[in-house]
Order: C-alpha cells, then structure tokens, then sequence
C-alpha cells in the first residue's frame, strides 16, 4: 500500500488536523512572540531582576539568560505562526514551556513569592499559578503540533512544493 | 525570483521569520526613551558636581525598596562626594494600594524641607504604616500615620494636611510615574547609575557597584 503524497497540491488525509494545527500554530506561537518581544524590547536588567527572584540560576548567567531566552521565544513565536520547521520549533517551545513550568512550580514549593514571574514582559502581569496552567496548556498544544506538524498555511508546506 | 529548490524555500523562510522576529523587537524598544527630568531641589542630594548620578524610581510600600534603600545608604557613605542622587516616585498601585498615598505625603514633607527625613521613616517604619495582606489600609489609618511622621519632624501640621489634598502633589507624583513608564522601568527599585539601569538592591550593591567603580576610574 502507498501513502498519499501531502503537501498544498496533495492536501492532507485529514485537512480538519491541518487547519486545528494552524490554530494552534496561532495560539502558541502568538504568546511566545508576543512575551518574547515584550522581554526583548524592555533592558534586560528587568528581566534579570526577575530571574534572579527565582533563586534558580547562579548570578553570572542571569544577565546572559535575560538576553537570550527573551530572543528565544521570539524567534520560536514567529517561527510557529509562519509553520517553519514547525516539528522542531514546536519541540523547542515545549522545552521552554518545560523550563517555565519547572521554575515557577520550583518557586511554589520552595515558598518563594514572586512579585512579578516576569513571564510576559513590560505591561502584562498574571499571577505566577495562573501562569503555570497557561504554561501547561501552551506546553500540551506544542506537543500536539509536534506529533502534528502538517499545518495549513505554513512556510514548510510551501517549501515541500520546491524540487 | 523565489527559489525553486526545498532547500532555498527552507533558508528564504528562516529568514523571513529572523526579519519578523527583529522587526518586533525593535517595534517593542520603540517605547523606550532614556529621558529624566531633573526633581525639585528637596528630591535630589548630594554633591551638584558630583561625577555620578544616580537616579532612583521607588515606590514606598515596596519591602524591595526598603531593602535597596539600606543598600543606597551604603553605596553614598562609601563613595561620598561622588555621587548626586535624584529620587523619584514609582508606586505599584496593584500590589501596593497605599504606595501613592505614602509618596504624596513624602512629597508634602518635601515641600517643608523635610522629604528626605520623611523617605527614610518611611522606609524605616513600613511595617508600622503598611497594612498586612493584599487590601489597602483605611484613609483614616494612613493620614494618622502620615500625620503622625510630619509631627515627629515637626512639619507644619496644617500646611501638611493641606498639602495632602492638593492636586498637584498628586500630579507630581504622576508626572514621576509617566516618566518612569517611557524609561520602560516596571519593577521598583530601579536605579540608574550614571545612565546605566539596575534593578533591585542585589543589582546596585554587586554591578552597579563595579558600574561606579568603572565610571570613576573612567574619569
């Protein structure tokens, strides 16, 4: 038996999981874009202020993590909205909801109160549990869009086309 | 021309995405302007010659700006004449109701001579004025605590009182706060040491420390 081509000329066996997919494209990519960019666009020192609330990190590689993971999550963010490489950039944003997930439940256990979890940049504050479901909800629809990474309107069905 | 091969679709499209990503980087730092205006005279301290100047955004119900008031006190006895410092008001209105109230009073006391004796029995006595859980202390509460510090500096007690009620004090204080958000501060206490932004009492006492050292040397 031979399976189907896929691709925008060879739509998918189930075209309803595709369009599903870029909804969550949308959703998951959407946050990361716009905290990461919140982050990235603010000094870094905020950020920093923020992690080193966590307790997590020794001094010397807080100010390096306030500058990149802030560009981590941009890139992934507008990586997952325009479908590129869409299994790995949804592999990498299910790692950095991981990483989220286990510092502010860490912050939880330990008692630690955070004044601001420094999740979404300048401008948009949610409570540090509220933002752990965020997280574990954003972190499952990354997973989906990995085991699914057939999405309509992306950059990899587009890049299938060429020779 | 497009490229035709997979290859040079995957490169095209991973630099499209890097383009956007910049892109809204530098439409989110658009916001951010480097200005402060100079503080009335009885905000600021220190030498007018002095080489550094450190401007500080703080809120006085925040347990973080009391603790980087402690810090503050030891980095201008450790570098004295070098350094002007220039207060200025940030409350955190969501988790710190009263903070406003508190910075109007301090502001008051300034304009009796009297805001930096105010800022630091403000800092020094938060657990005394500041209410315990998340709600904000009673009007009647906060004046008698308000009132009670401008006594103890023997302020005016009728010039205080009325000054607590002058909508321009409040407008001060918001002036303050406006600045602050177009300097992209969102967490307090931020200082800015010689232009150079530290966040946090841990930040001033260990890199903005080693920042002042540099600067100094610098010049």
């Amino acid at each position: 038996m031979t399976k189907k081509p896929r691709g925008p000329h060879h739509p998918p066996e189930r075209p309803g999981l595709a369009w599903a997919g870029l909804a969550m494209r949308i959703l998951v990519g959407g946050v990361l874009a716009l905290s990461g960019a919140g982050k990235a666009g603010a000094p870094p020192e905020e950020f920093a202020a923020a992690i080193e609330a966590y307790a997590l990190v020794p001094p010397a590689l807080i100010l390096p993590i306030a500058v990149l993971v802030p560009w981590a999550e941009v890139v992934a963010g507008f990586a997952l909205l325009a479908g590129w490489l869409t299994r790995w950039t949804a592999a990498a944003a299910a790692g950095l909801f991981g990483v989220f997930i286990t510092a502010l439940s860490s912050t939880m256990v330990r008692g630690i109160e955070l004044a601001d979890c420094g999740c979404f940049g300048f401008g948009f504050r949610l409570a540090p549990s509220q933002t752990v479901f965020l997280d574990i909800f954003l972190a499952g629809a990354a997973c989906w869009l990995f085991l699914h990474a057939e999405t309509a309107l992306s950059l990899d069905a587009w890049a299938k086309e060429g020779s | 021309m497009l490229p035709a091969s997979k290859t040079g679709r995957t490169v095209l499209g991973g630099a499209v995405v890097l383009a956007a990503s910049l892109l809204a980087v530098l439409a989110a730092r658009a916001h951010y302007k480097p200005y402060a205006a100079d503080s009335p005279s009885y905000r600021r301290t220190g030498d007018p010659a002095a080489r550094i100047v450190i401007v500080e955004y703080s809120d006085f119900e925040c347990p973080a700006c009391s603790a980087g008031h402690a810090t503050m006190k030891s980095v201008l006895s450790a570098y004295g004449k070098d350094i002007r410092l220039i207060f200025k008001h940030y409350p955190l209105e969501r988790p710190h109701p009263s903070a406003r109230a508190a910075a109007v009073a301090a502001e008051c006391a300034g304009r009796q001579g009297a805001f930096w004796q105010y800022h630091d029995r403000l800092f020094e006595r938060q657990r005394e004025w500041v209410p315990r859980g998340p709600e904000s202390a009673p009007p009647s509460s906060l004046a008698m605590w308000f009132a009670k510090y401008a006594s103890d500096l023997h302020l005016d007690a009728k010039a205080f009182s009325g000054c607590l009620a002058d909508p321009a004090v409040d407008a001060a204080v918001a002036s303050d706060m406006e600045e602050g958000k177009t300097r992209l501060v969102s967490a307090t206490p931020t200082f800015f040491v010689a232009g150079k932004r530290f966040v946090g009492s841990r930040q001033l006492s260990t890199l903005g420390t080693l920042w002042i050292e540099k600067k100094l040397k610098d010049r």
